[in-house]
C-alpha cells in the first residue's frame, strides 16, 4: 500500500475513478445546487395551495387536495396523459424508420445534397422559432397561433393531401378503406417530417462516425450490400438509436406541442395557479419517467458498445 | 471490318448499360423523385408564409390576388428592422448564444466522456440524472428556477418559503449570470441530450488508443483533449449546432429569467410589440410572418454554410493498420 517515499500509492483503478468524479463535476454540481433545489420546490408545490402574504407568494402544505381536485374535476387532463401516450406507439417506430432512411440518403453522394440536408434541418429551426412566438402570454399568442393554423391551414397541410388522394381514386368507389390508410399514411408523413429533423441530424452524425475502413475490410471479404447494413452499420449506430428513441419519447411526451405540457404551462402561466400546475406536472412528469425507463431497458440490451 | 467495329462498339454499350449501372439509375431516380416530393412538402407551408410576409394593404383587398402579391412590398421587414434595431440585436444575440453554445458544449463534453469512459461509484446515478435534466420540460420547472435565481444562495437547496430576504441572497435575474451558471455546469436547455449522444459516441470507440496514451505516461485530460476531441469534431460540431439554433430561438429561459436582455427573440415577441399593430388583424399576422422569417434566416445562412464542414467524413486519427 505504501511506496518508498512512505506516501500511499493509489491503484490505477481508483486513480481512474477519481479522474471520473473531477469529470462529471461540473454536472453533479450544477444538479444539486441549482436544478435539484428548483424541484424541490417544484415538488413542494405539487402538495401546497398558494397564499399571499405581505412578502409575496408563500406555500401552505396541503397534502393530496390538489390531487384530489385534479381527478375530480379535470377530466381532460387524464384524458390527455392517455391520448399522448397512445399517439406514441405509432410515432416512436415512424419517426425513427423515417429519420434513419432519410440519414441514409443524405449521406449518399449526389448533386444538391447541402441544400436538401438544409431542408430538412428547417423543421428544427421553425419548430423553435414558432415555439419562442407561442411561448409568451398576452395577446400575442393568439396571432401566433392565427401564424400556425395559416401555416397547416386550408389551402396546405395535411387534410388537403388526405382529400386530395381519396377524390382521385373516387369516393367510396373501391377498396376505400385502403385508400383511406393510404391517404392517412401520406398525411402522417408530413407531421413525421416535422418531427424527425434533430433524430436525422443524430443519425448523420453516427453515420459519419464509421470508419470506412470497416467496409473497405468486408468489400474486400465479398459482402454484400444487405450484409454490410445488418453486421456494420446497424451495430455501429445502435448506440445513437437508442439516443434517438429515447429523444422522440421526450420529444413527443414533454415537446412543448404537447397537449398536457400546454395544459400545465397554462394552468401557470394564465391562471395563475401555480400549485395546480406543479401537480399536474409532477404527475406527468413520474408517468414520463416511467415510460423512458421502460424504453431503455428494453432497449439497452440491443446496443452494441465498443468497450466491451 | 465494319461488323468487328459494331461488335465492339456493342460490347462497350453492353458494359456501359449493365444490371450494375441500371440499378444504380433506378435508385437516383427513385431518390430524386423521394427528395424532391419531400422537399416540397417542407418547404410549401413556408413559401406561403413567406409570400404573406411581404403582401401589401392594397393585395389584401384585391381578389385576384391568390397567391403572389401584385405589390410586394418589405414593409413589414423594414418596421421590424428599425423597431428592434436588428444589427444590434444581432450581434448582441450571436456574440451571446456563440458564449454560451460554447459553454455548454464544453461542460457537456467533459461530463459525457466521464461517464462515458471511468468507472466510478454513482456513475449510473449520474447518467439517469443527466436524462432527469431532459426529461423535466422548462415549462415546469421554469416557475421554482425563476425563483431560485431571485432569491440565489446556493446553500438554500431545500429553503422553500418564509424568510428569502435580500441580506442573505442575490436576486441574479435580468443578468446573463443565470445562463452562465446553467451552462457552465451542463443543465441548460436539452443539454441532457447532448450529453447522452456524446456519452454514445464515445462509448462506441475502440480502448485501444487510449490505452496506448497512458501507457505512454499521457494523463487522462491531456489524452482526452488531445486524442479523443479530435475524432469527436462531427458530434461536438452537431451538438453545438443544435444548442446554437434553441438558444437564438429559446423564449422560455429568457422570457423568465432575463427578459430586459436585448436579444433578437424577446425583442421580437416582446410584450411591448404591440405598439406597431396595425390594427387589422390579418395585416398583423403578415407581420408575425415577417417576425419569424427575420428571426430564422440568419440560423438557416449558418445551416447551410457549416453543414459540410461538420457532416462530411473527416478523416479520423484512429488505428491504422
Amino acid at each position: 500500500m505504501f511506496n518508498k517515499k512512505g506516501k500511499r500509492s493509489i491503484s490505477l483503478e481508483s486513480k481512474k475513478a477519481m479522474s471520473g468524479y473531477v469529470f462529471v463535476a461540473p454536472f453533479v454540481i450544477g444538479f444539486i445546487f441549482i436544478f435539484f433545489s428548483s424541484f424541490i420546490f417544484f415538488i413542494a408545490m405539487a402538495f401546497s395551495e398558494q397564499g399571499m402574504s405581505n412578502e409575496g407568494m408563500v406555500l401552505e402544505f396541503c397534502g393530496l387536495k390538489n390531487y384530489e381536485e385534479l381527478f375530480l374535476s379535470n377530466m381532460e387532463y387524464v384524458k390527455s396523459v392517455f391520448a399522448s401516450l397512445g399517439s406514441l406507439l405509432i410515432r416512436l417506430p415512424s419517426v425513427l424508420l423515417f429519420s434513419f432512411m432519410l440519414a441514409v440518403v443524405l449521406n449518399q453522394q449526389f448533386k444538391g445534397r447541402g441544400l436538401v440536408r438544409a431542408v430538412f434541418f428547417l423543421p428544427v429551426v421553425v419548430a423553435s422559432g414558432i415555439a419562442a412566438s407561442t411561448g409568451n402570454s398576452g395577446g400575442l399568442l393568439d396571432n401566433a397561433q392565427m401564424m400556425l393554423q395559416g401555416m397547416m391551414g386550408d389551402d396546405t397541410g395535411a387534410q388537403n393531401i388526405t382529400e386530395s388522394i381519396i377524390s382521385l381514386f373516387g369516393e367510396g368507389s373501391y377498396g376505400s378503406v385502403l385508400i383511406e390508410g393510404v391517404a392517412a399514411v401520406v398525411a402522417g408523413i408530413y407531421d413525421i417530417a416535422q418531427a424527425s429533423g434533430v433524430q436525422i441530424l443524430i443519425f448523420l452524425a453516427a453515420l459519419q462516425t464509421i470508419p470506412s475502413s470497416l467496409y473497405e475490410a468486408s468489400y474486400m471479404d465479398g459482402a454484400t450490400g444487405w450484409e454490410n447494413f445488418w453486421k456494420i452499420t446497424l451495430p455501429m449506430i445502435s448506440p445513437m438509436l437508442l439516443v434517438n428513441a429515447v429523444y422522440t419519447v421526450i420529444d413527443a411526451l414533454v415537446g412543448a406541442d404537447n397537449a398536457v405540457v400546454t395544459m400545465v404551462y397554462n394552468m401557470g402561466a394564465k391562471q395563475t395557479n401555480y400549485t395546480m400546475s406543479a401537480a399536474m406536472g409532477l404527475l406527468y412528469f413520474v408517468v414520463v419517467v416511467v415510460v423512458i425507463g421502460l424504453l431503455m431497458w428494453g432497449l439497452s440490451r440491443l446496443v452494441y458498445y465498443e468497450d466491451n | 471490318m465494319q461488323l468487328k467495329n459494331w461488335i465492339s462498339e456493342h460490347k462497350a454499350l453492353r458494359k456501359r448499360f449493365n444490371s450494375h449501372y441500371l440499378k444504380g439509375l433506378s435508385w437516383r431516380v427513385v431518390r430524386t423523385i423521394m427528395l424532391a416530393g419531400l422537399v416540397f412538402m417542407i418547404l410549401y407551408p413556408l413559401f406561403v408564409q413567406f409570400i404573406s410576409s411581404i403582401k401589401s394593404a392594397s393585395d389584401l383587398g384585391d381578389p385576384t390576388v391568390i397567391f403572389f402579391p401584385k405589390n410586394p412590398t418589405i414593409v413589414n421587414y423594414r418596421v421590424l428592422f428599425d423597431a428592434i434595431e436588428y444589427p444590434t440585436a444581432f450581434l448582441y444575440t450571436a456574440v451571446f448564444n456563440l458564449a454560451m453554445s460554447a459553454l455548454q458544449i464544453a461542460s457537456c463534453v467533459m461530463v459525457s466522456y466521464g461517464l462515458a469512459r471511468f468507472k466510478f461509484k454513482g456513475r449510473g446515478l449520474v447518467f439517469a440524472l443527466s436524462l432527469f435534466t431532459l426529461i423535466v420540460p422548462p415549462q415546469t420547472i421554469m416557475f421554482p428556477m425563476f425563483l431560485r435565481f431571485k432569491y440565489f444562495n446556493p446553500l438554500y437547496i431545500f429553503k422553500l418559503t418564509g424568510s428569502f430576504s435580500a441580506a442573505t441572497t442575490l436576486n441574479l435575474t435580468g443578468t446573463w449570470i443565470p445562463f452562465l451558471l446553467l451552462s457552465l455546469t451542463a443543465i441548460g436547455f436539452k443539454n441532457g441530450l447532448f450529453i447522452f449522444m456524446q456519452r454514445q459516441y464515445f462509448r462506441n470507440q475502440p480502448v485501444a488508443i487510449e490505452e496506448a496514451a497512458y501507457v505512454d505516461g499521457c494523463g487522462p485530460f491531456r489524452t482526452f483533449v488531445s486524442i479523443m476531441l479530435p475524432g469527436a469534431l462531427p458530434i461536438i460540431l452537431t451538438t453545438f449546432l443544435l444548442s446554437f439554433v434553441w438558444g437564438w430561438n429559446d423564449m422560455f429561459y429568457t422570457q423568465a429569467l432575463a427578459p430586459e436582455l436585448p436579444l433578437l427573440a424577446s425583442k421580437m415577441f416582446g410584450v411591448a410589440f404591440e405598439a406597431f399593430s396595425t390594427g387589422s388583424p390579418v395585416m398583423d399576422a403578415y407581420l408575425e410572418n415577417a417576425k419569424l422569417f427575420l428571426l430564422i434566416f440568419p440560423l438557416i445562412i449558418l445551416y447551410i454554410f457549416t453543414q459540410r464542414h461538420f457532416t462530411e467524413s473527416i478523416e479520423r486519427s484512429g488505428l491504422v493498420g
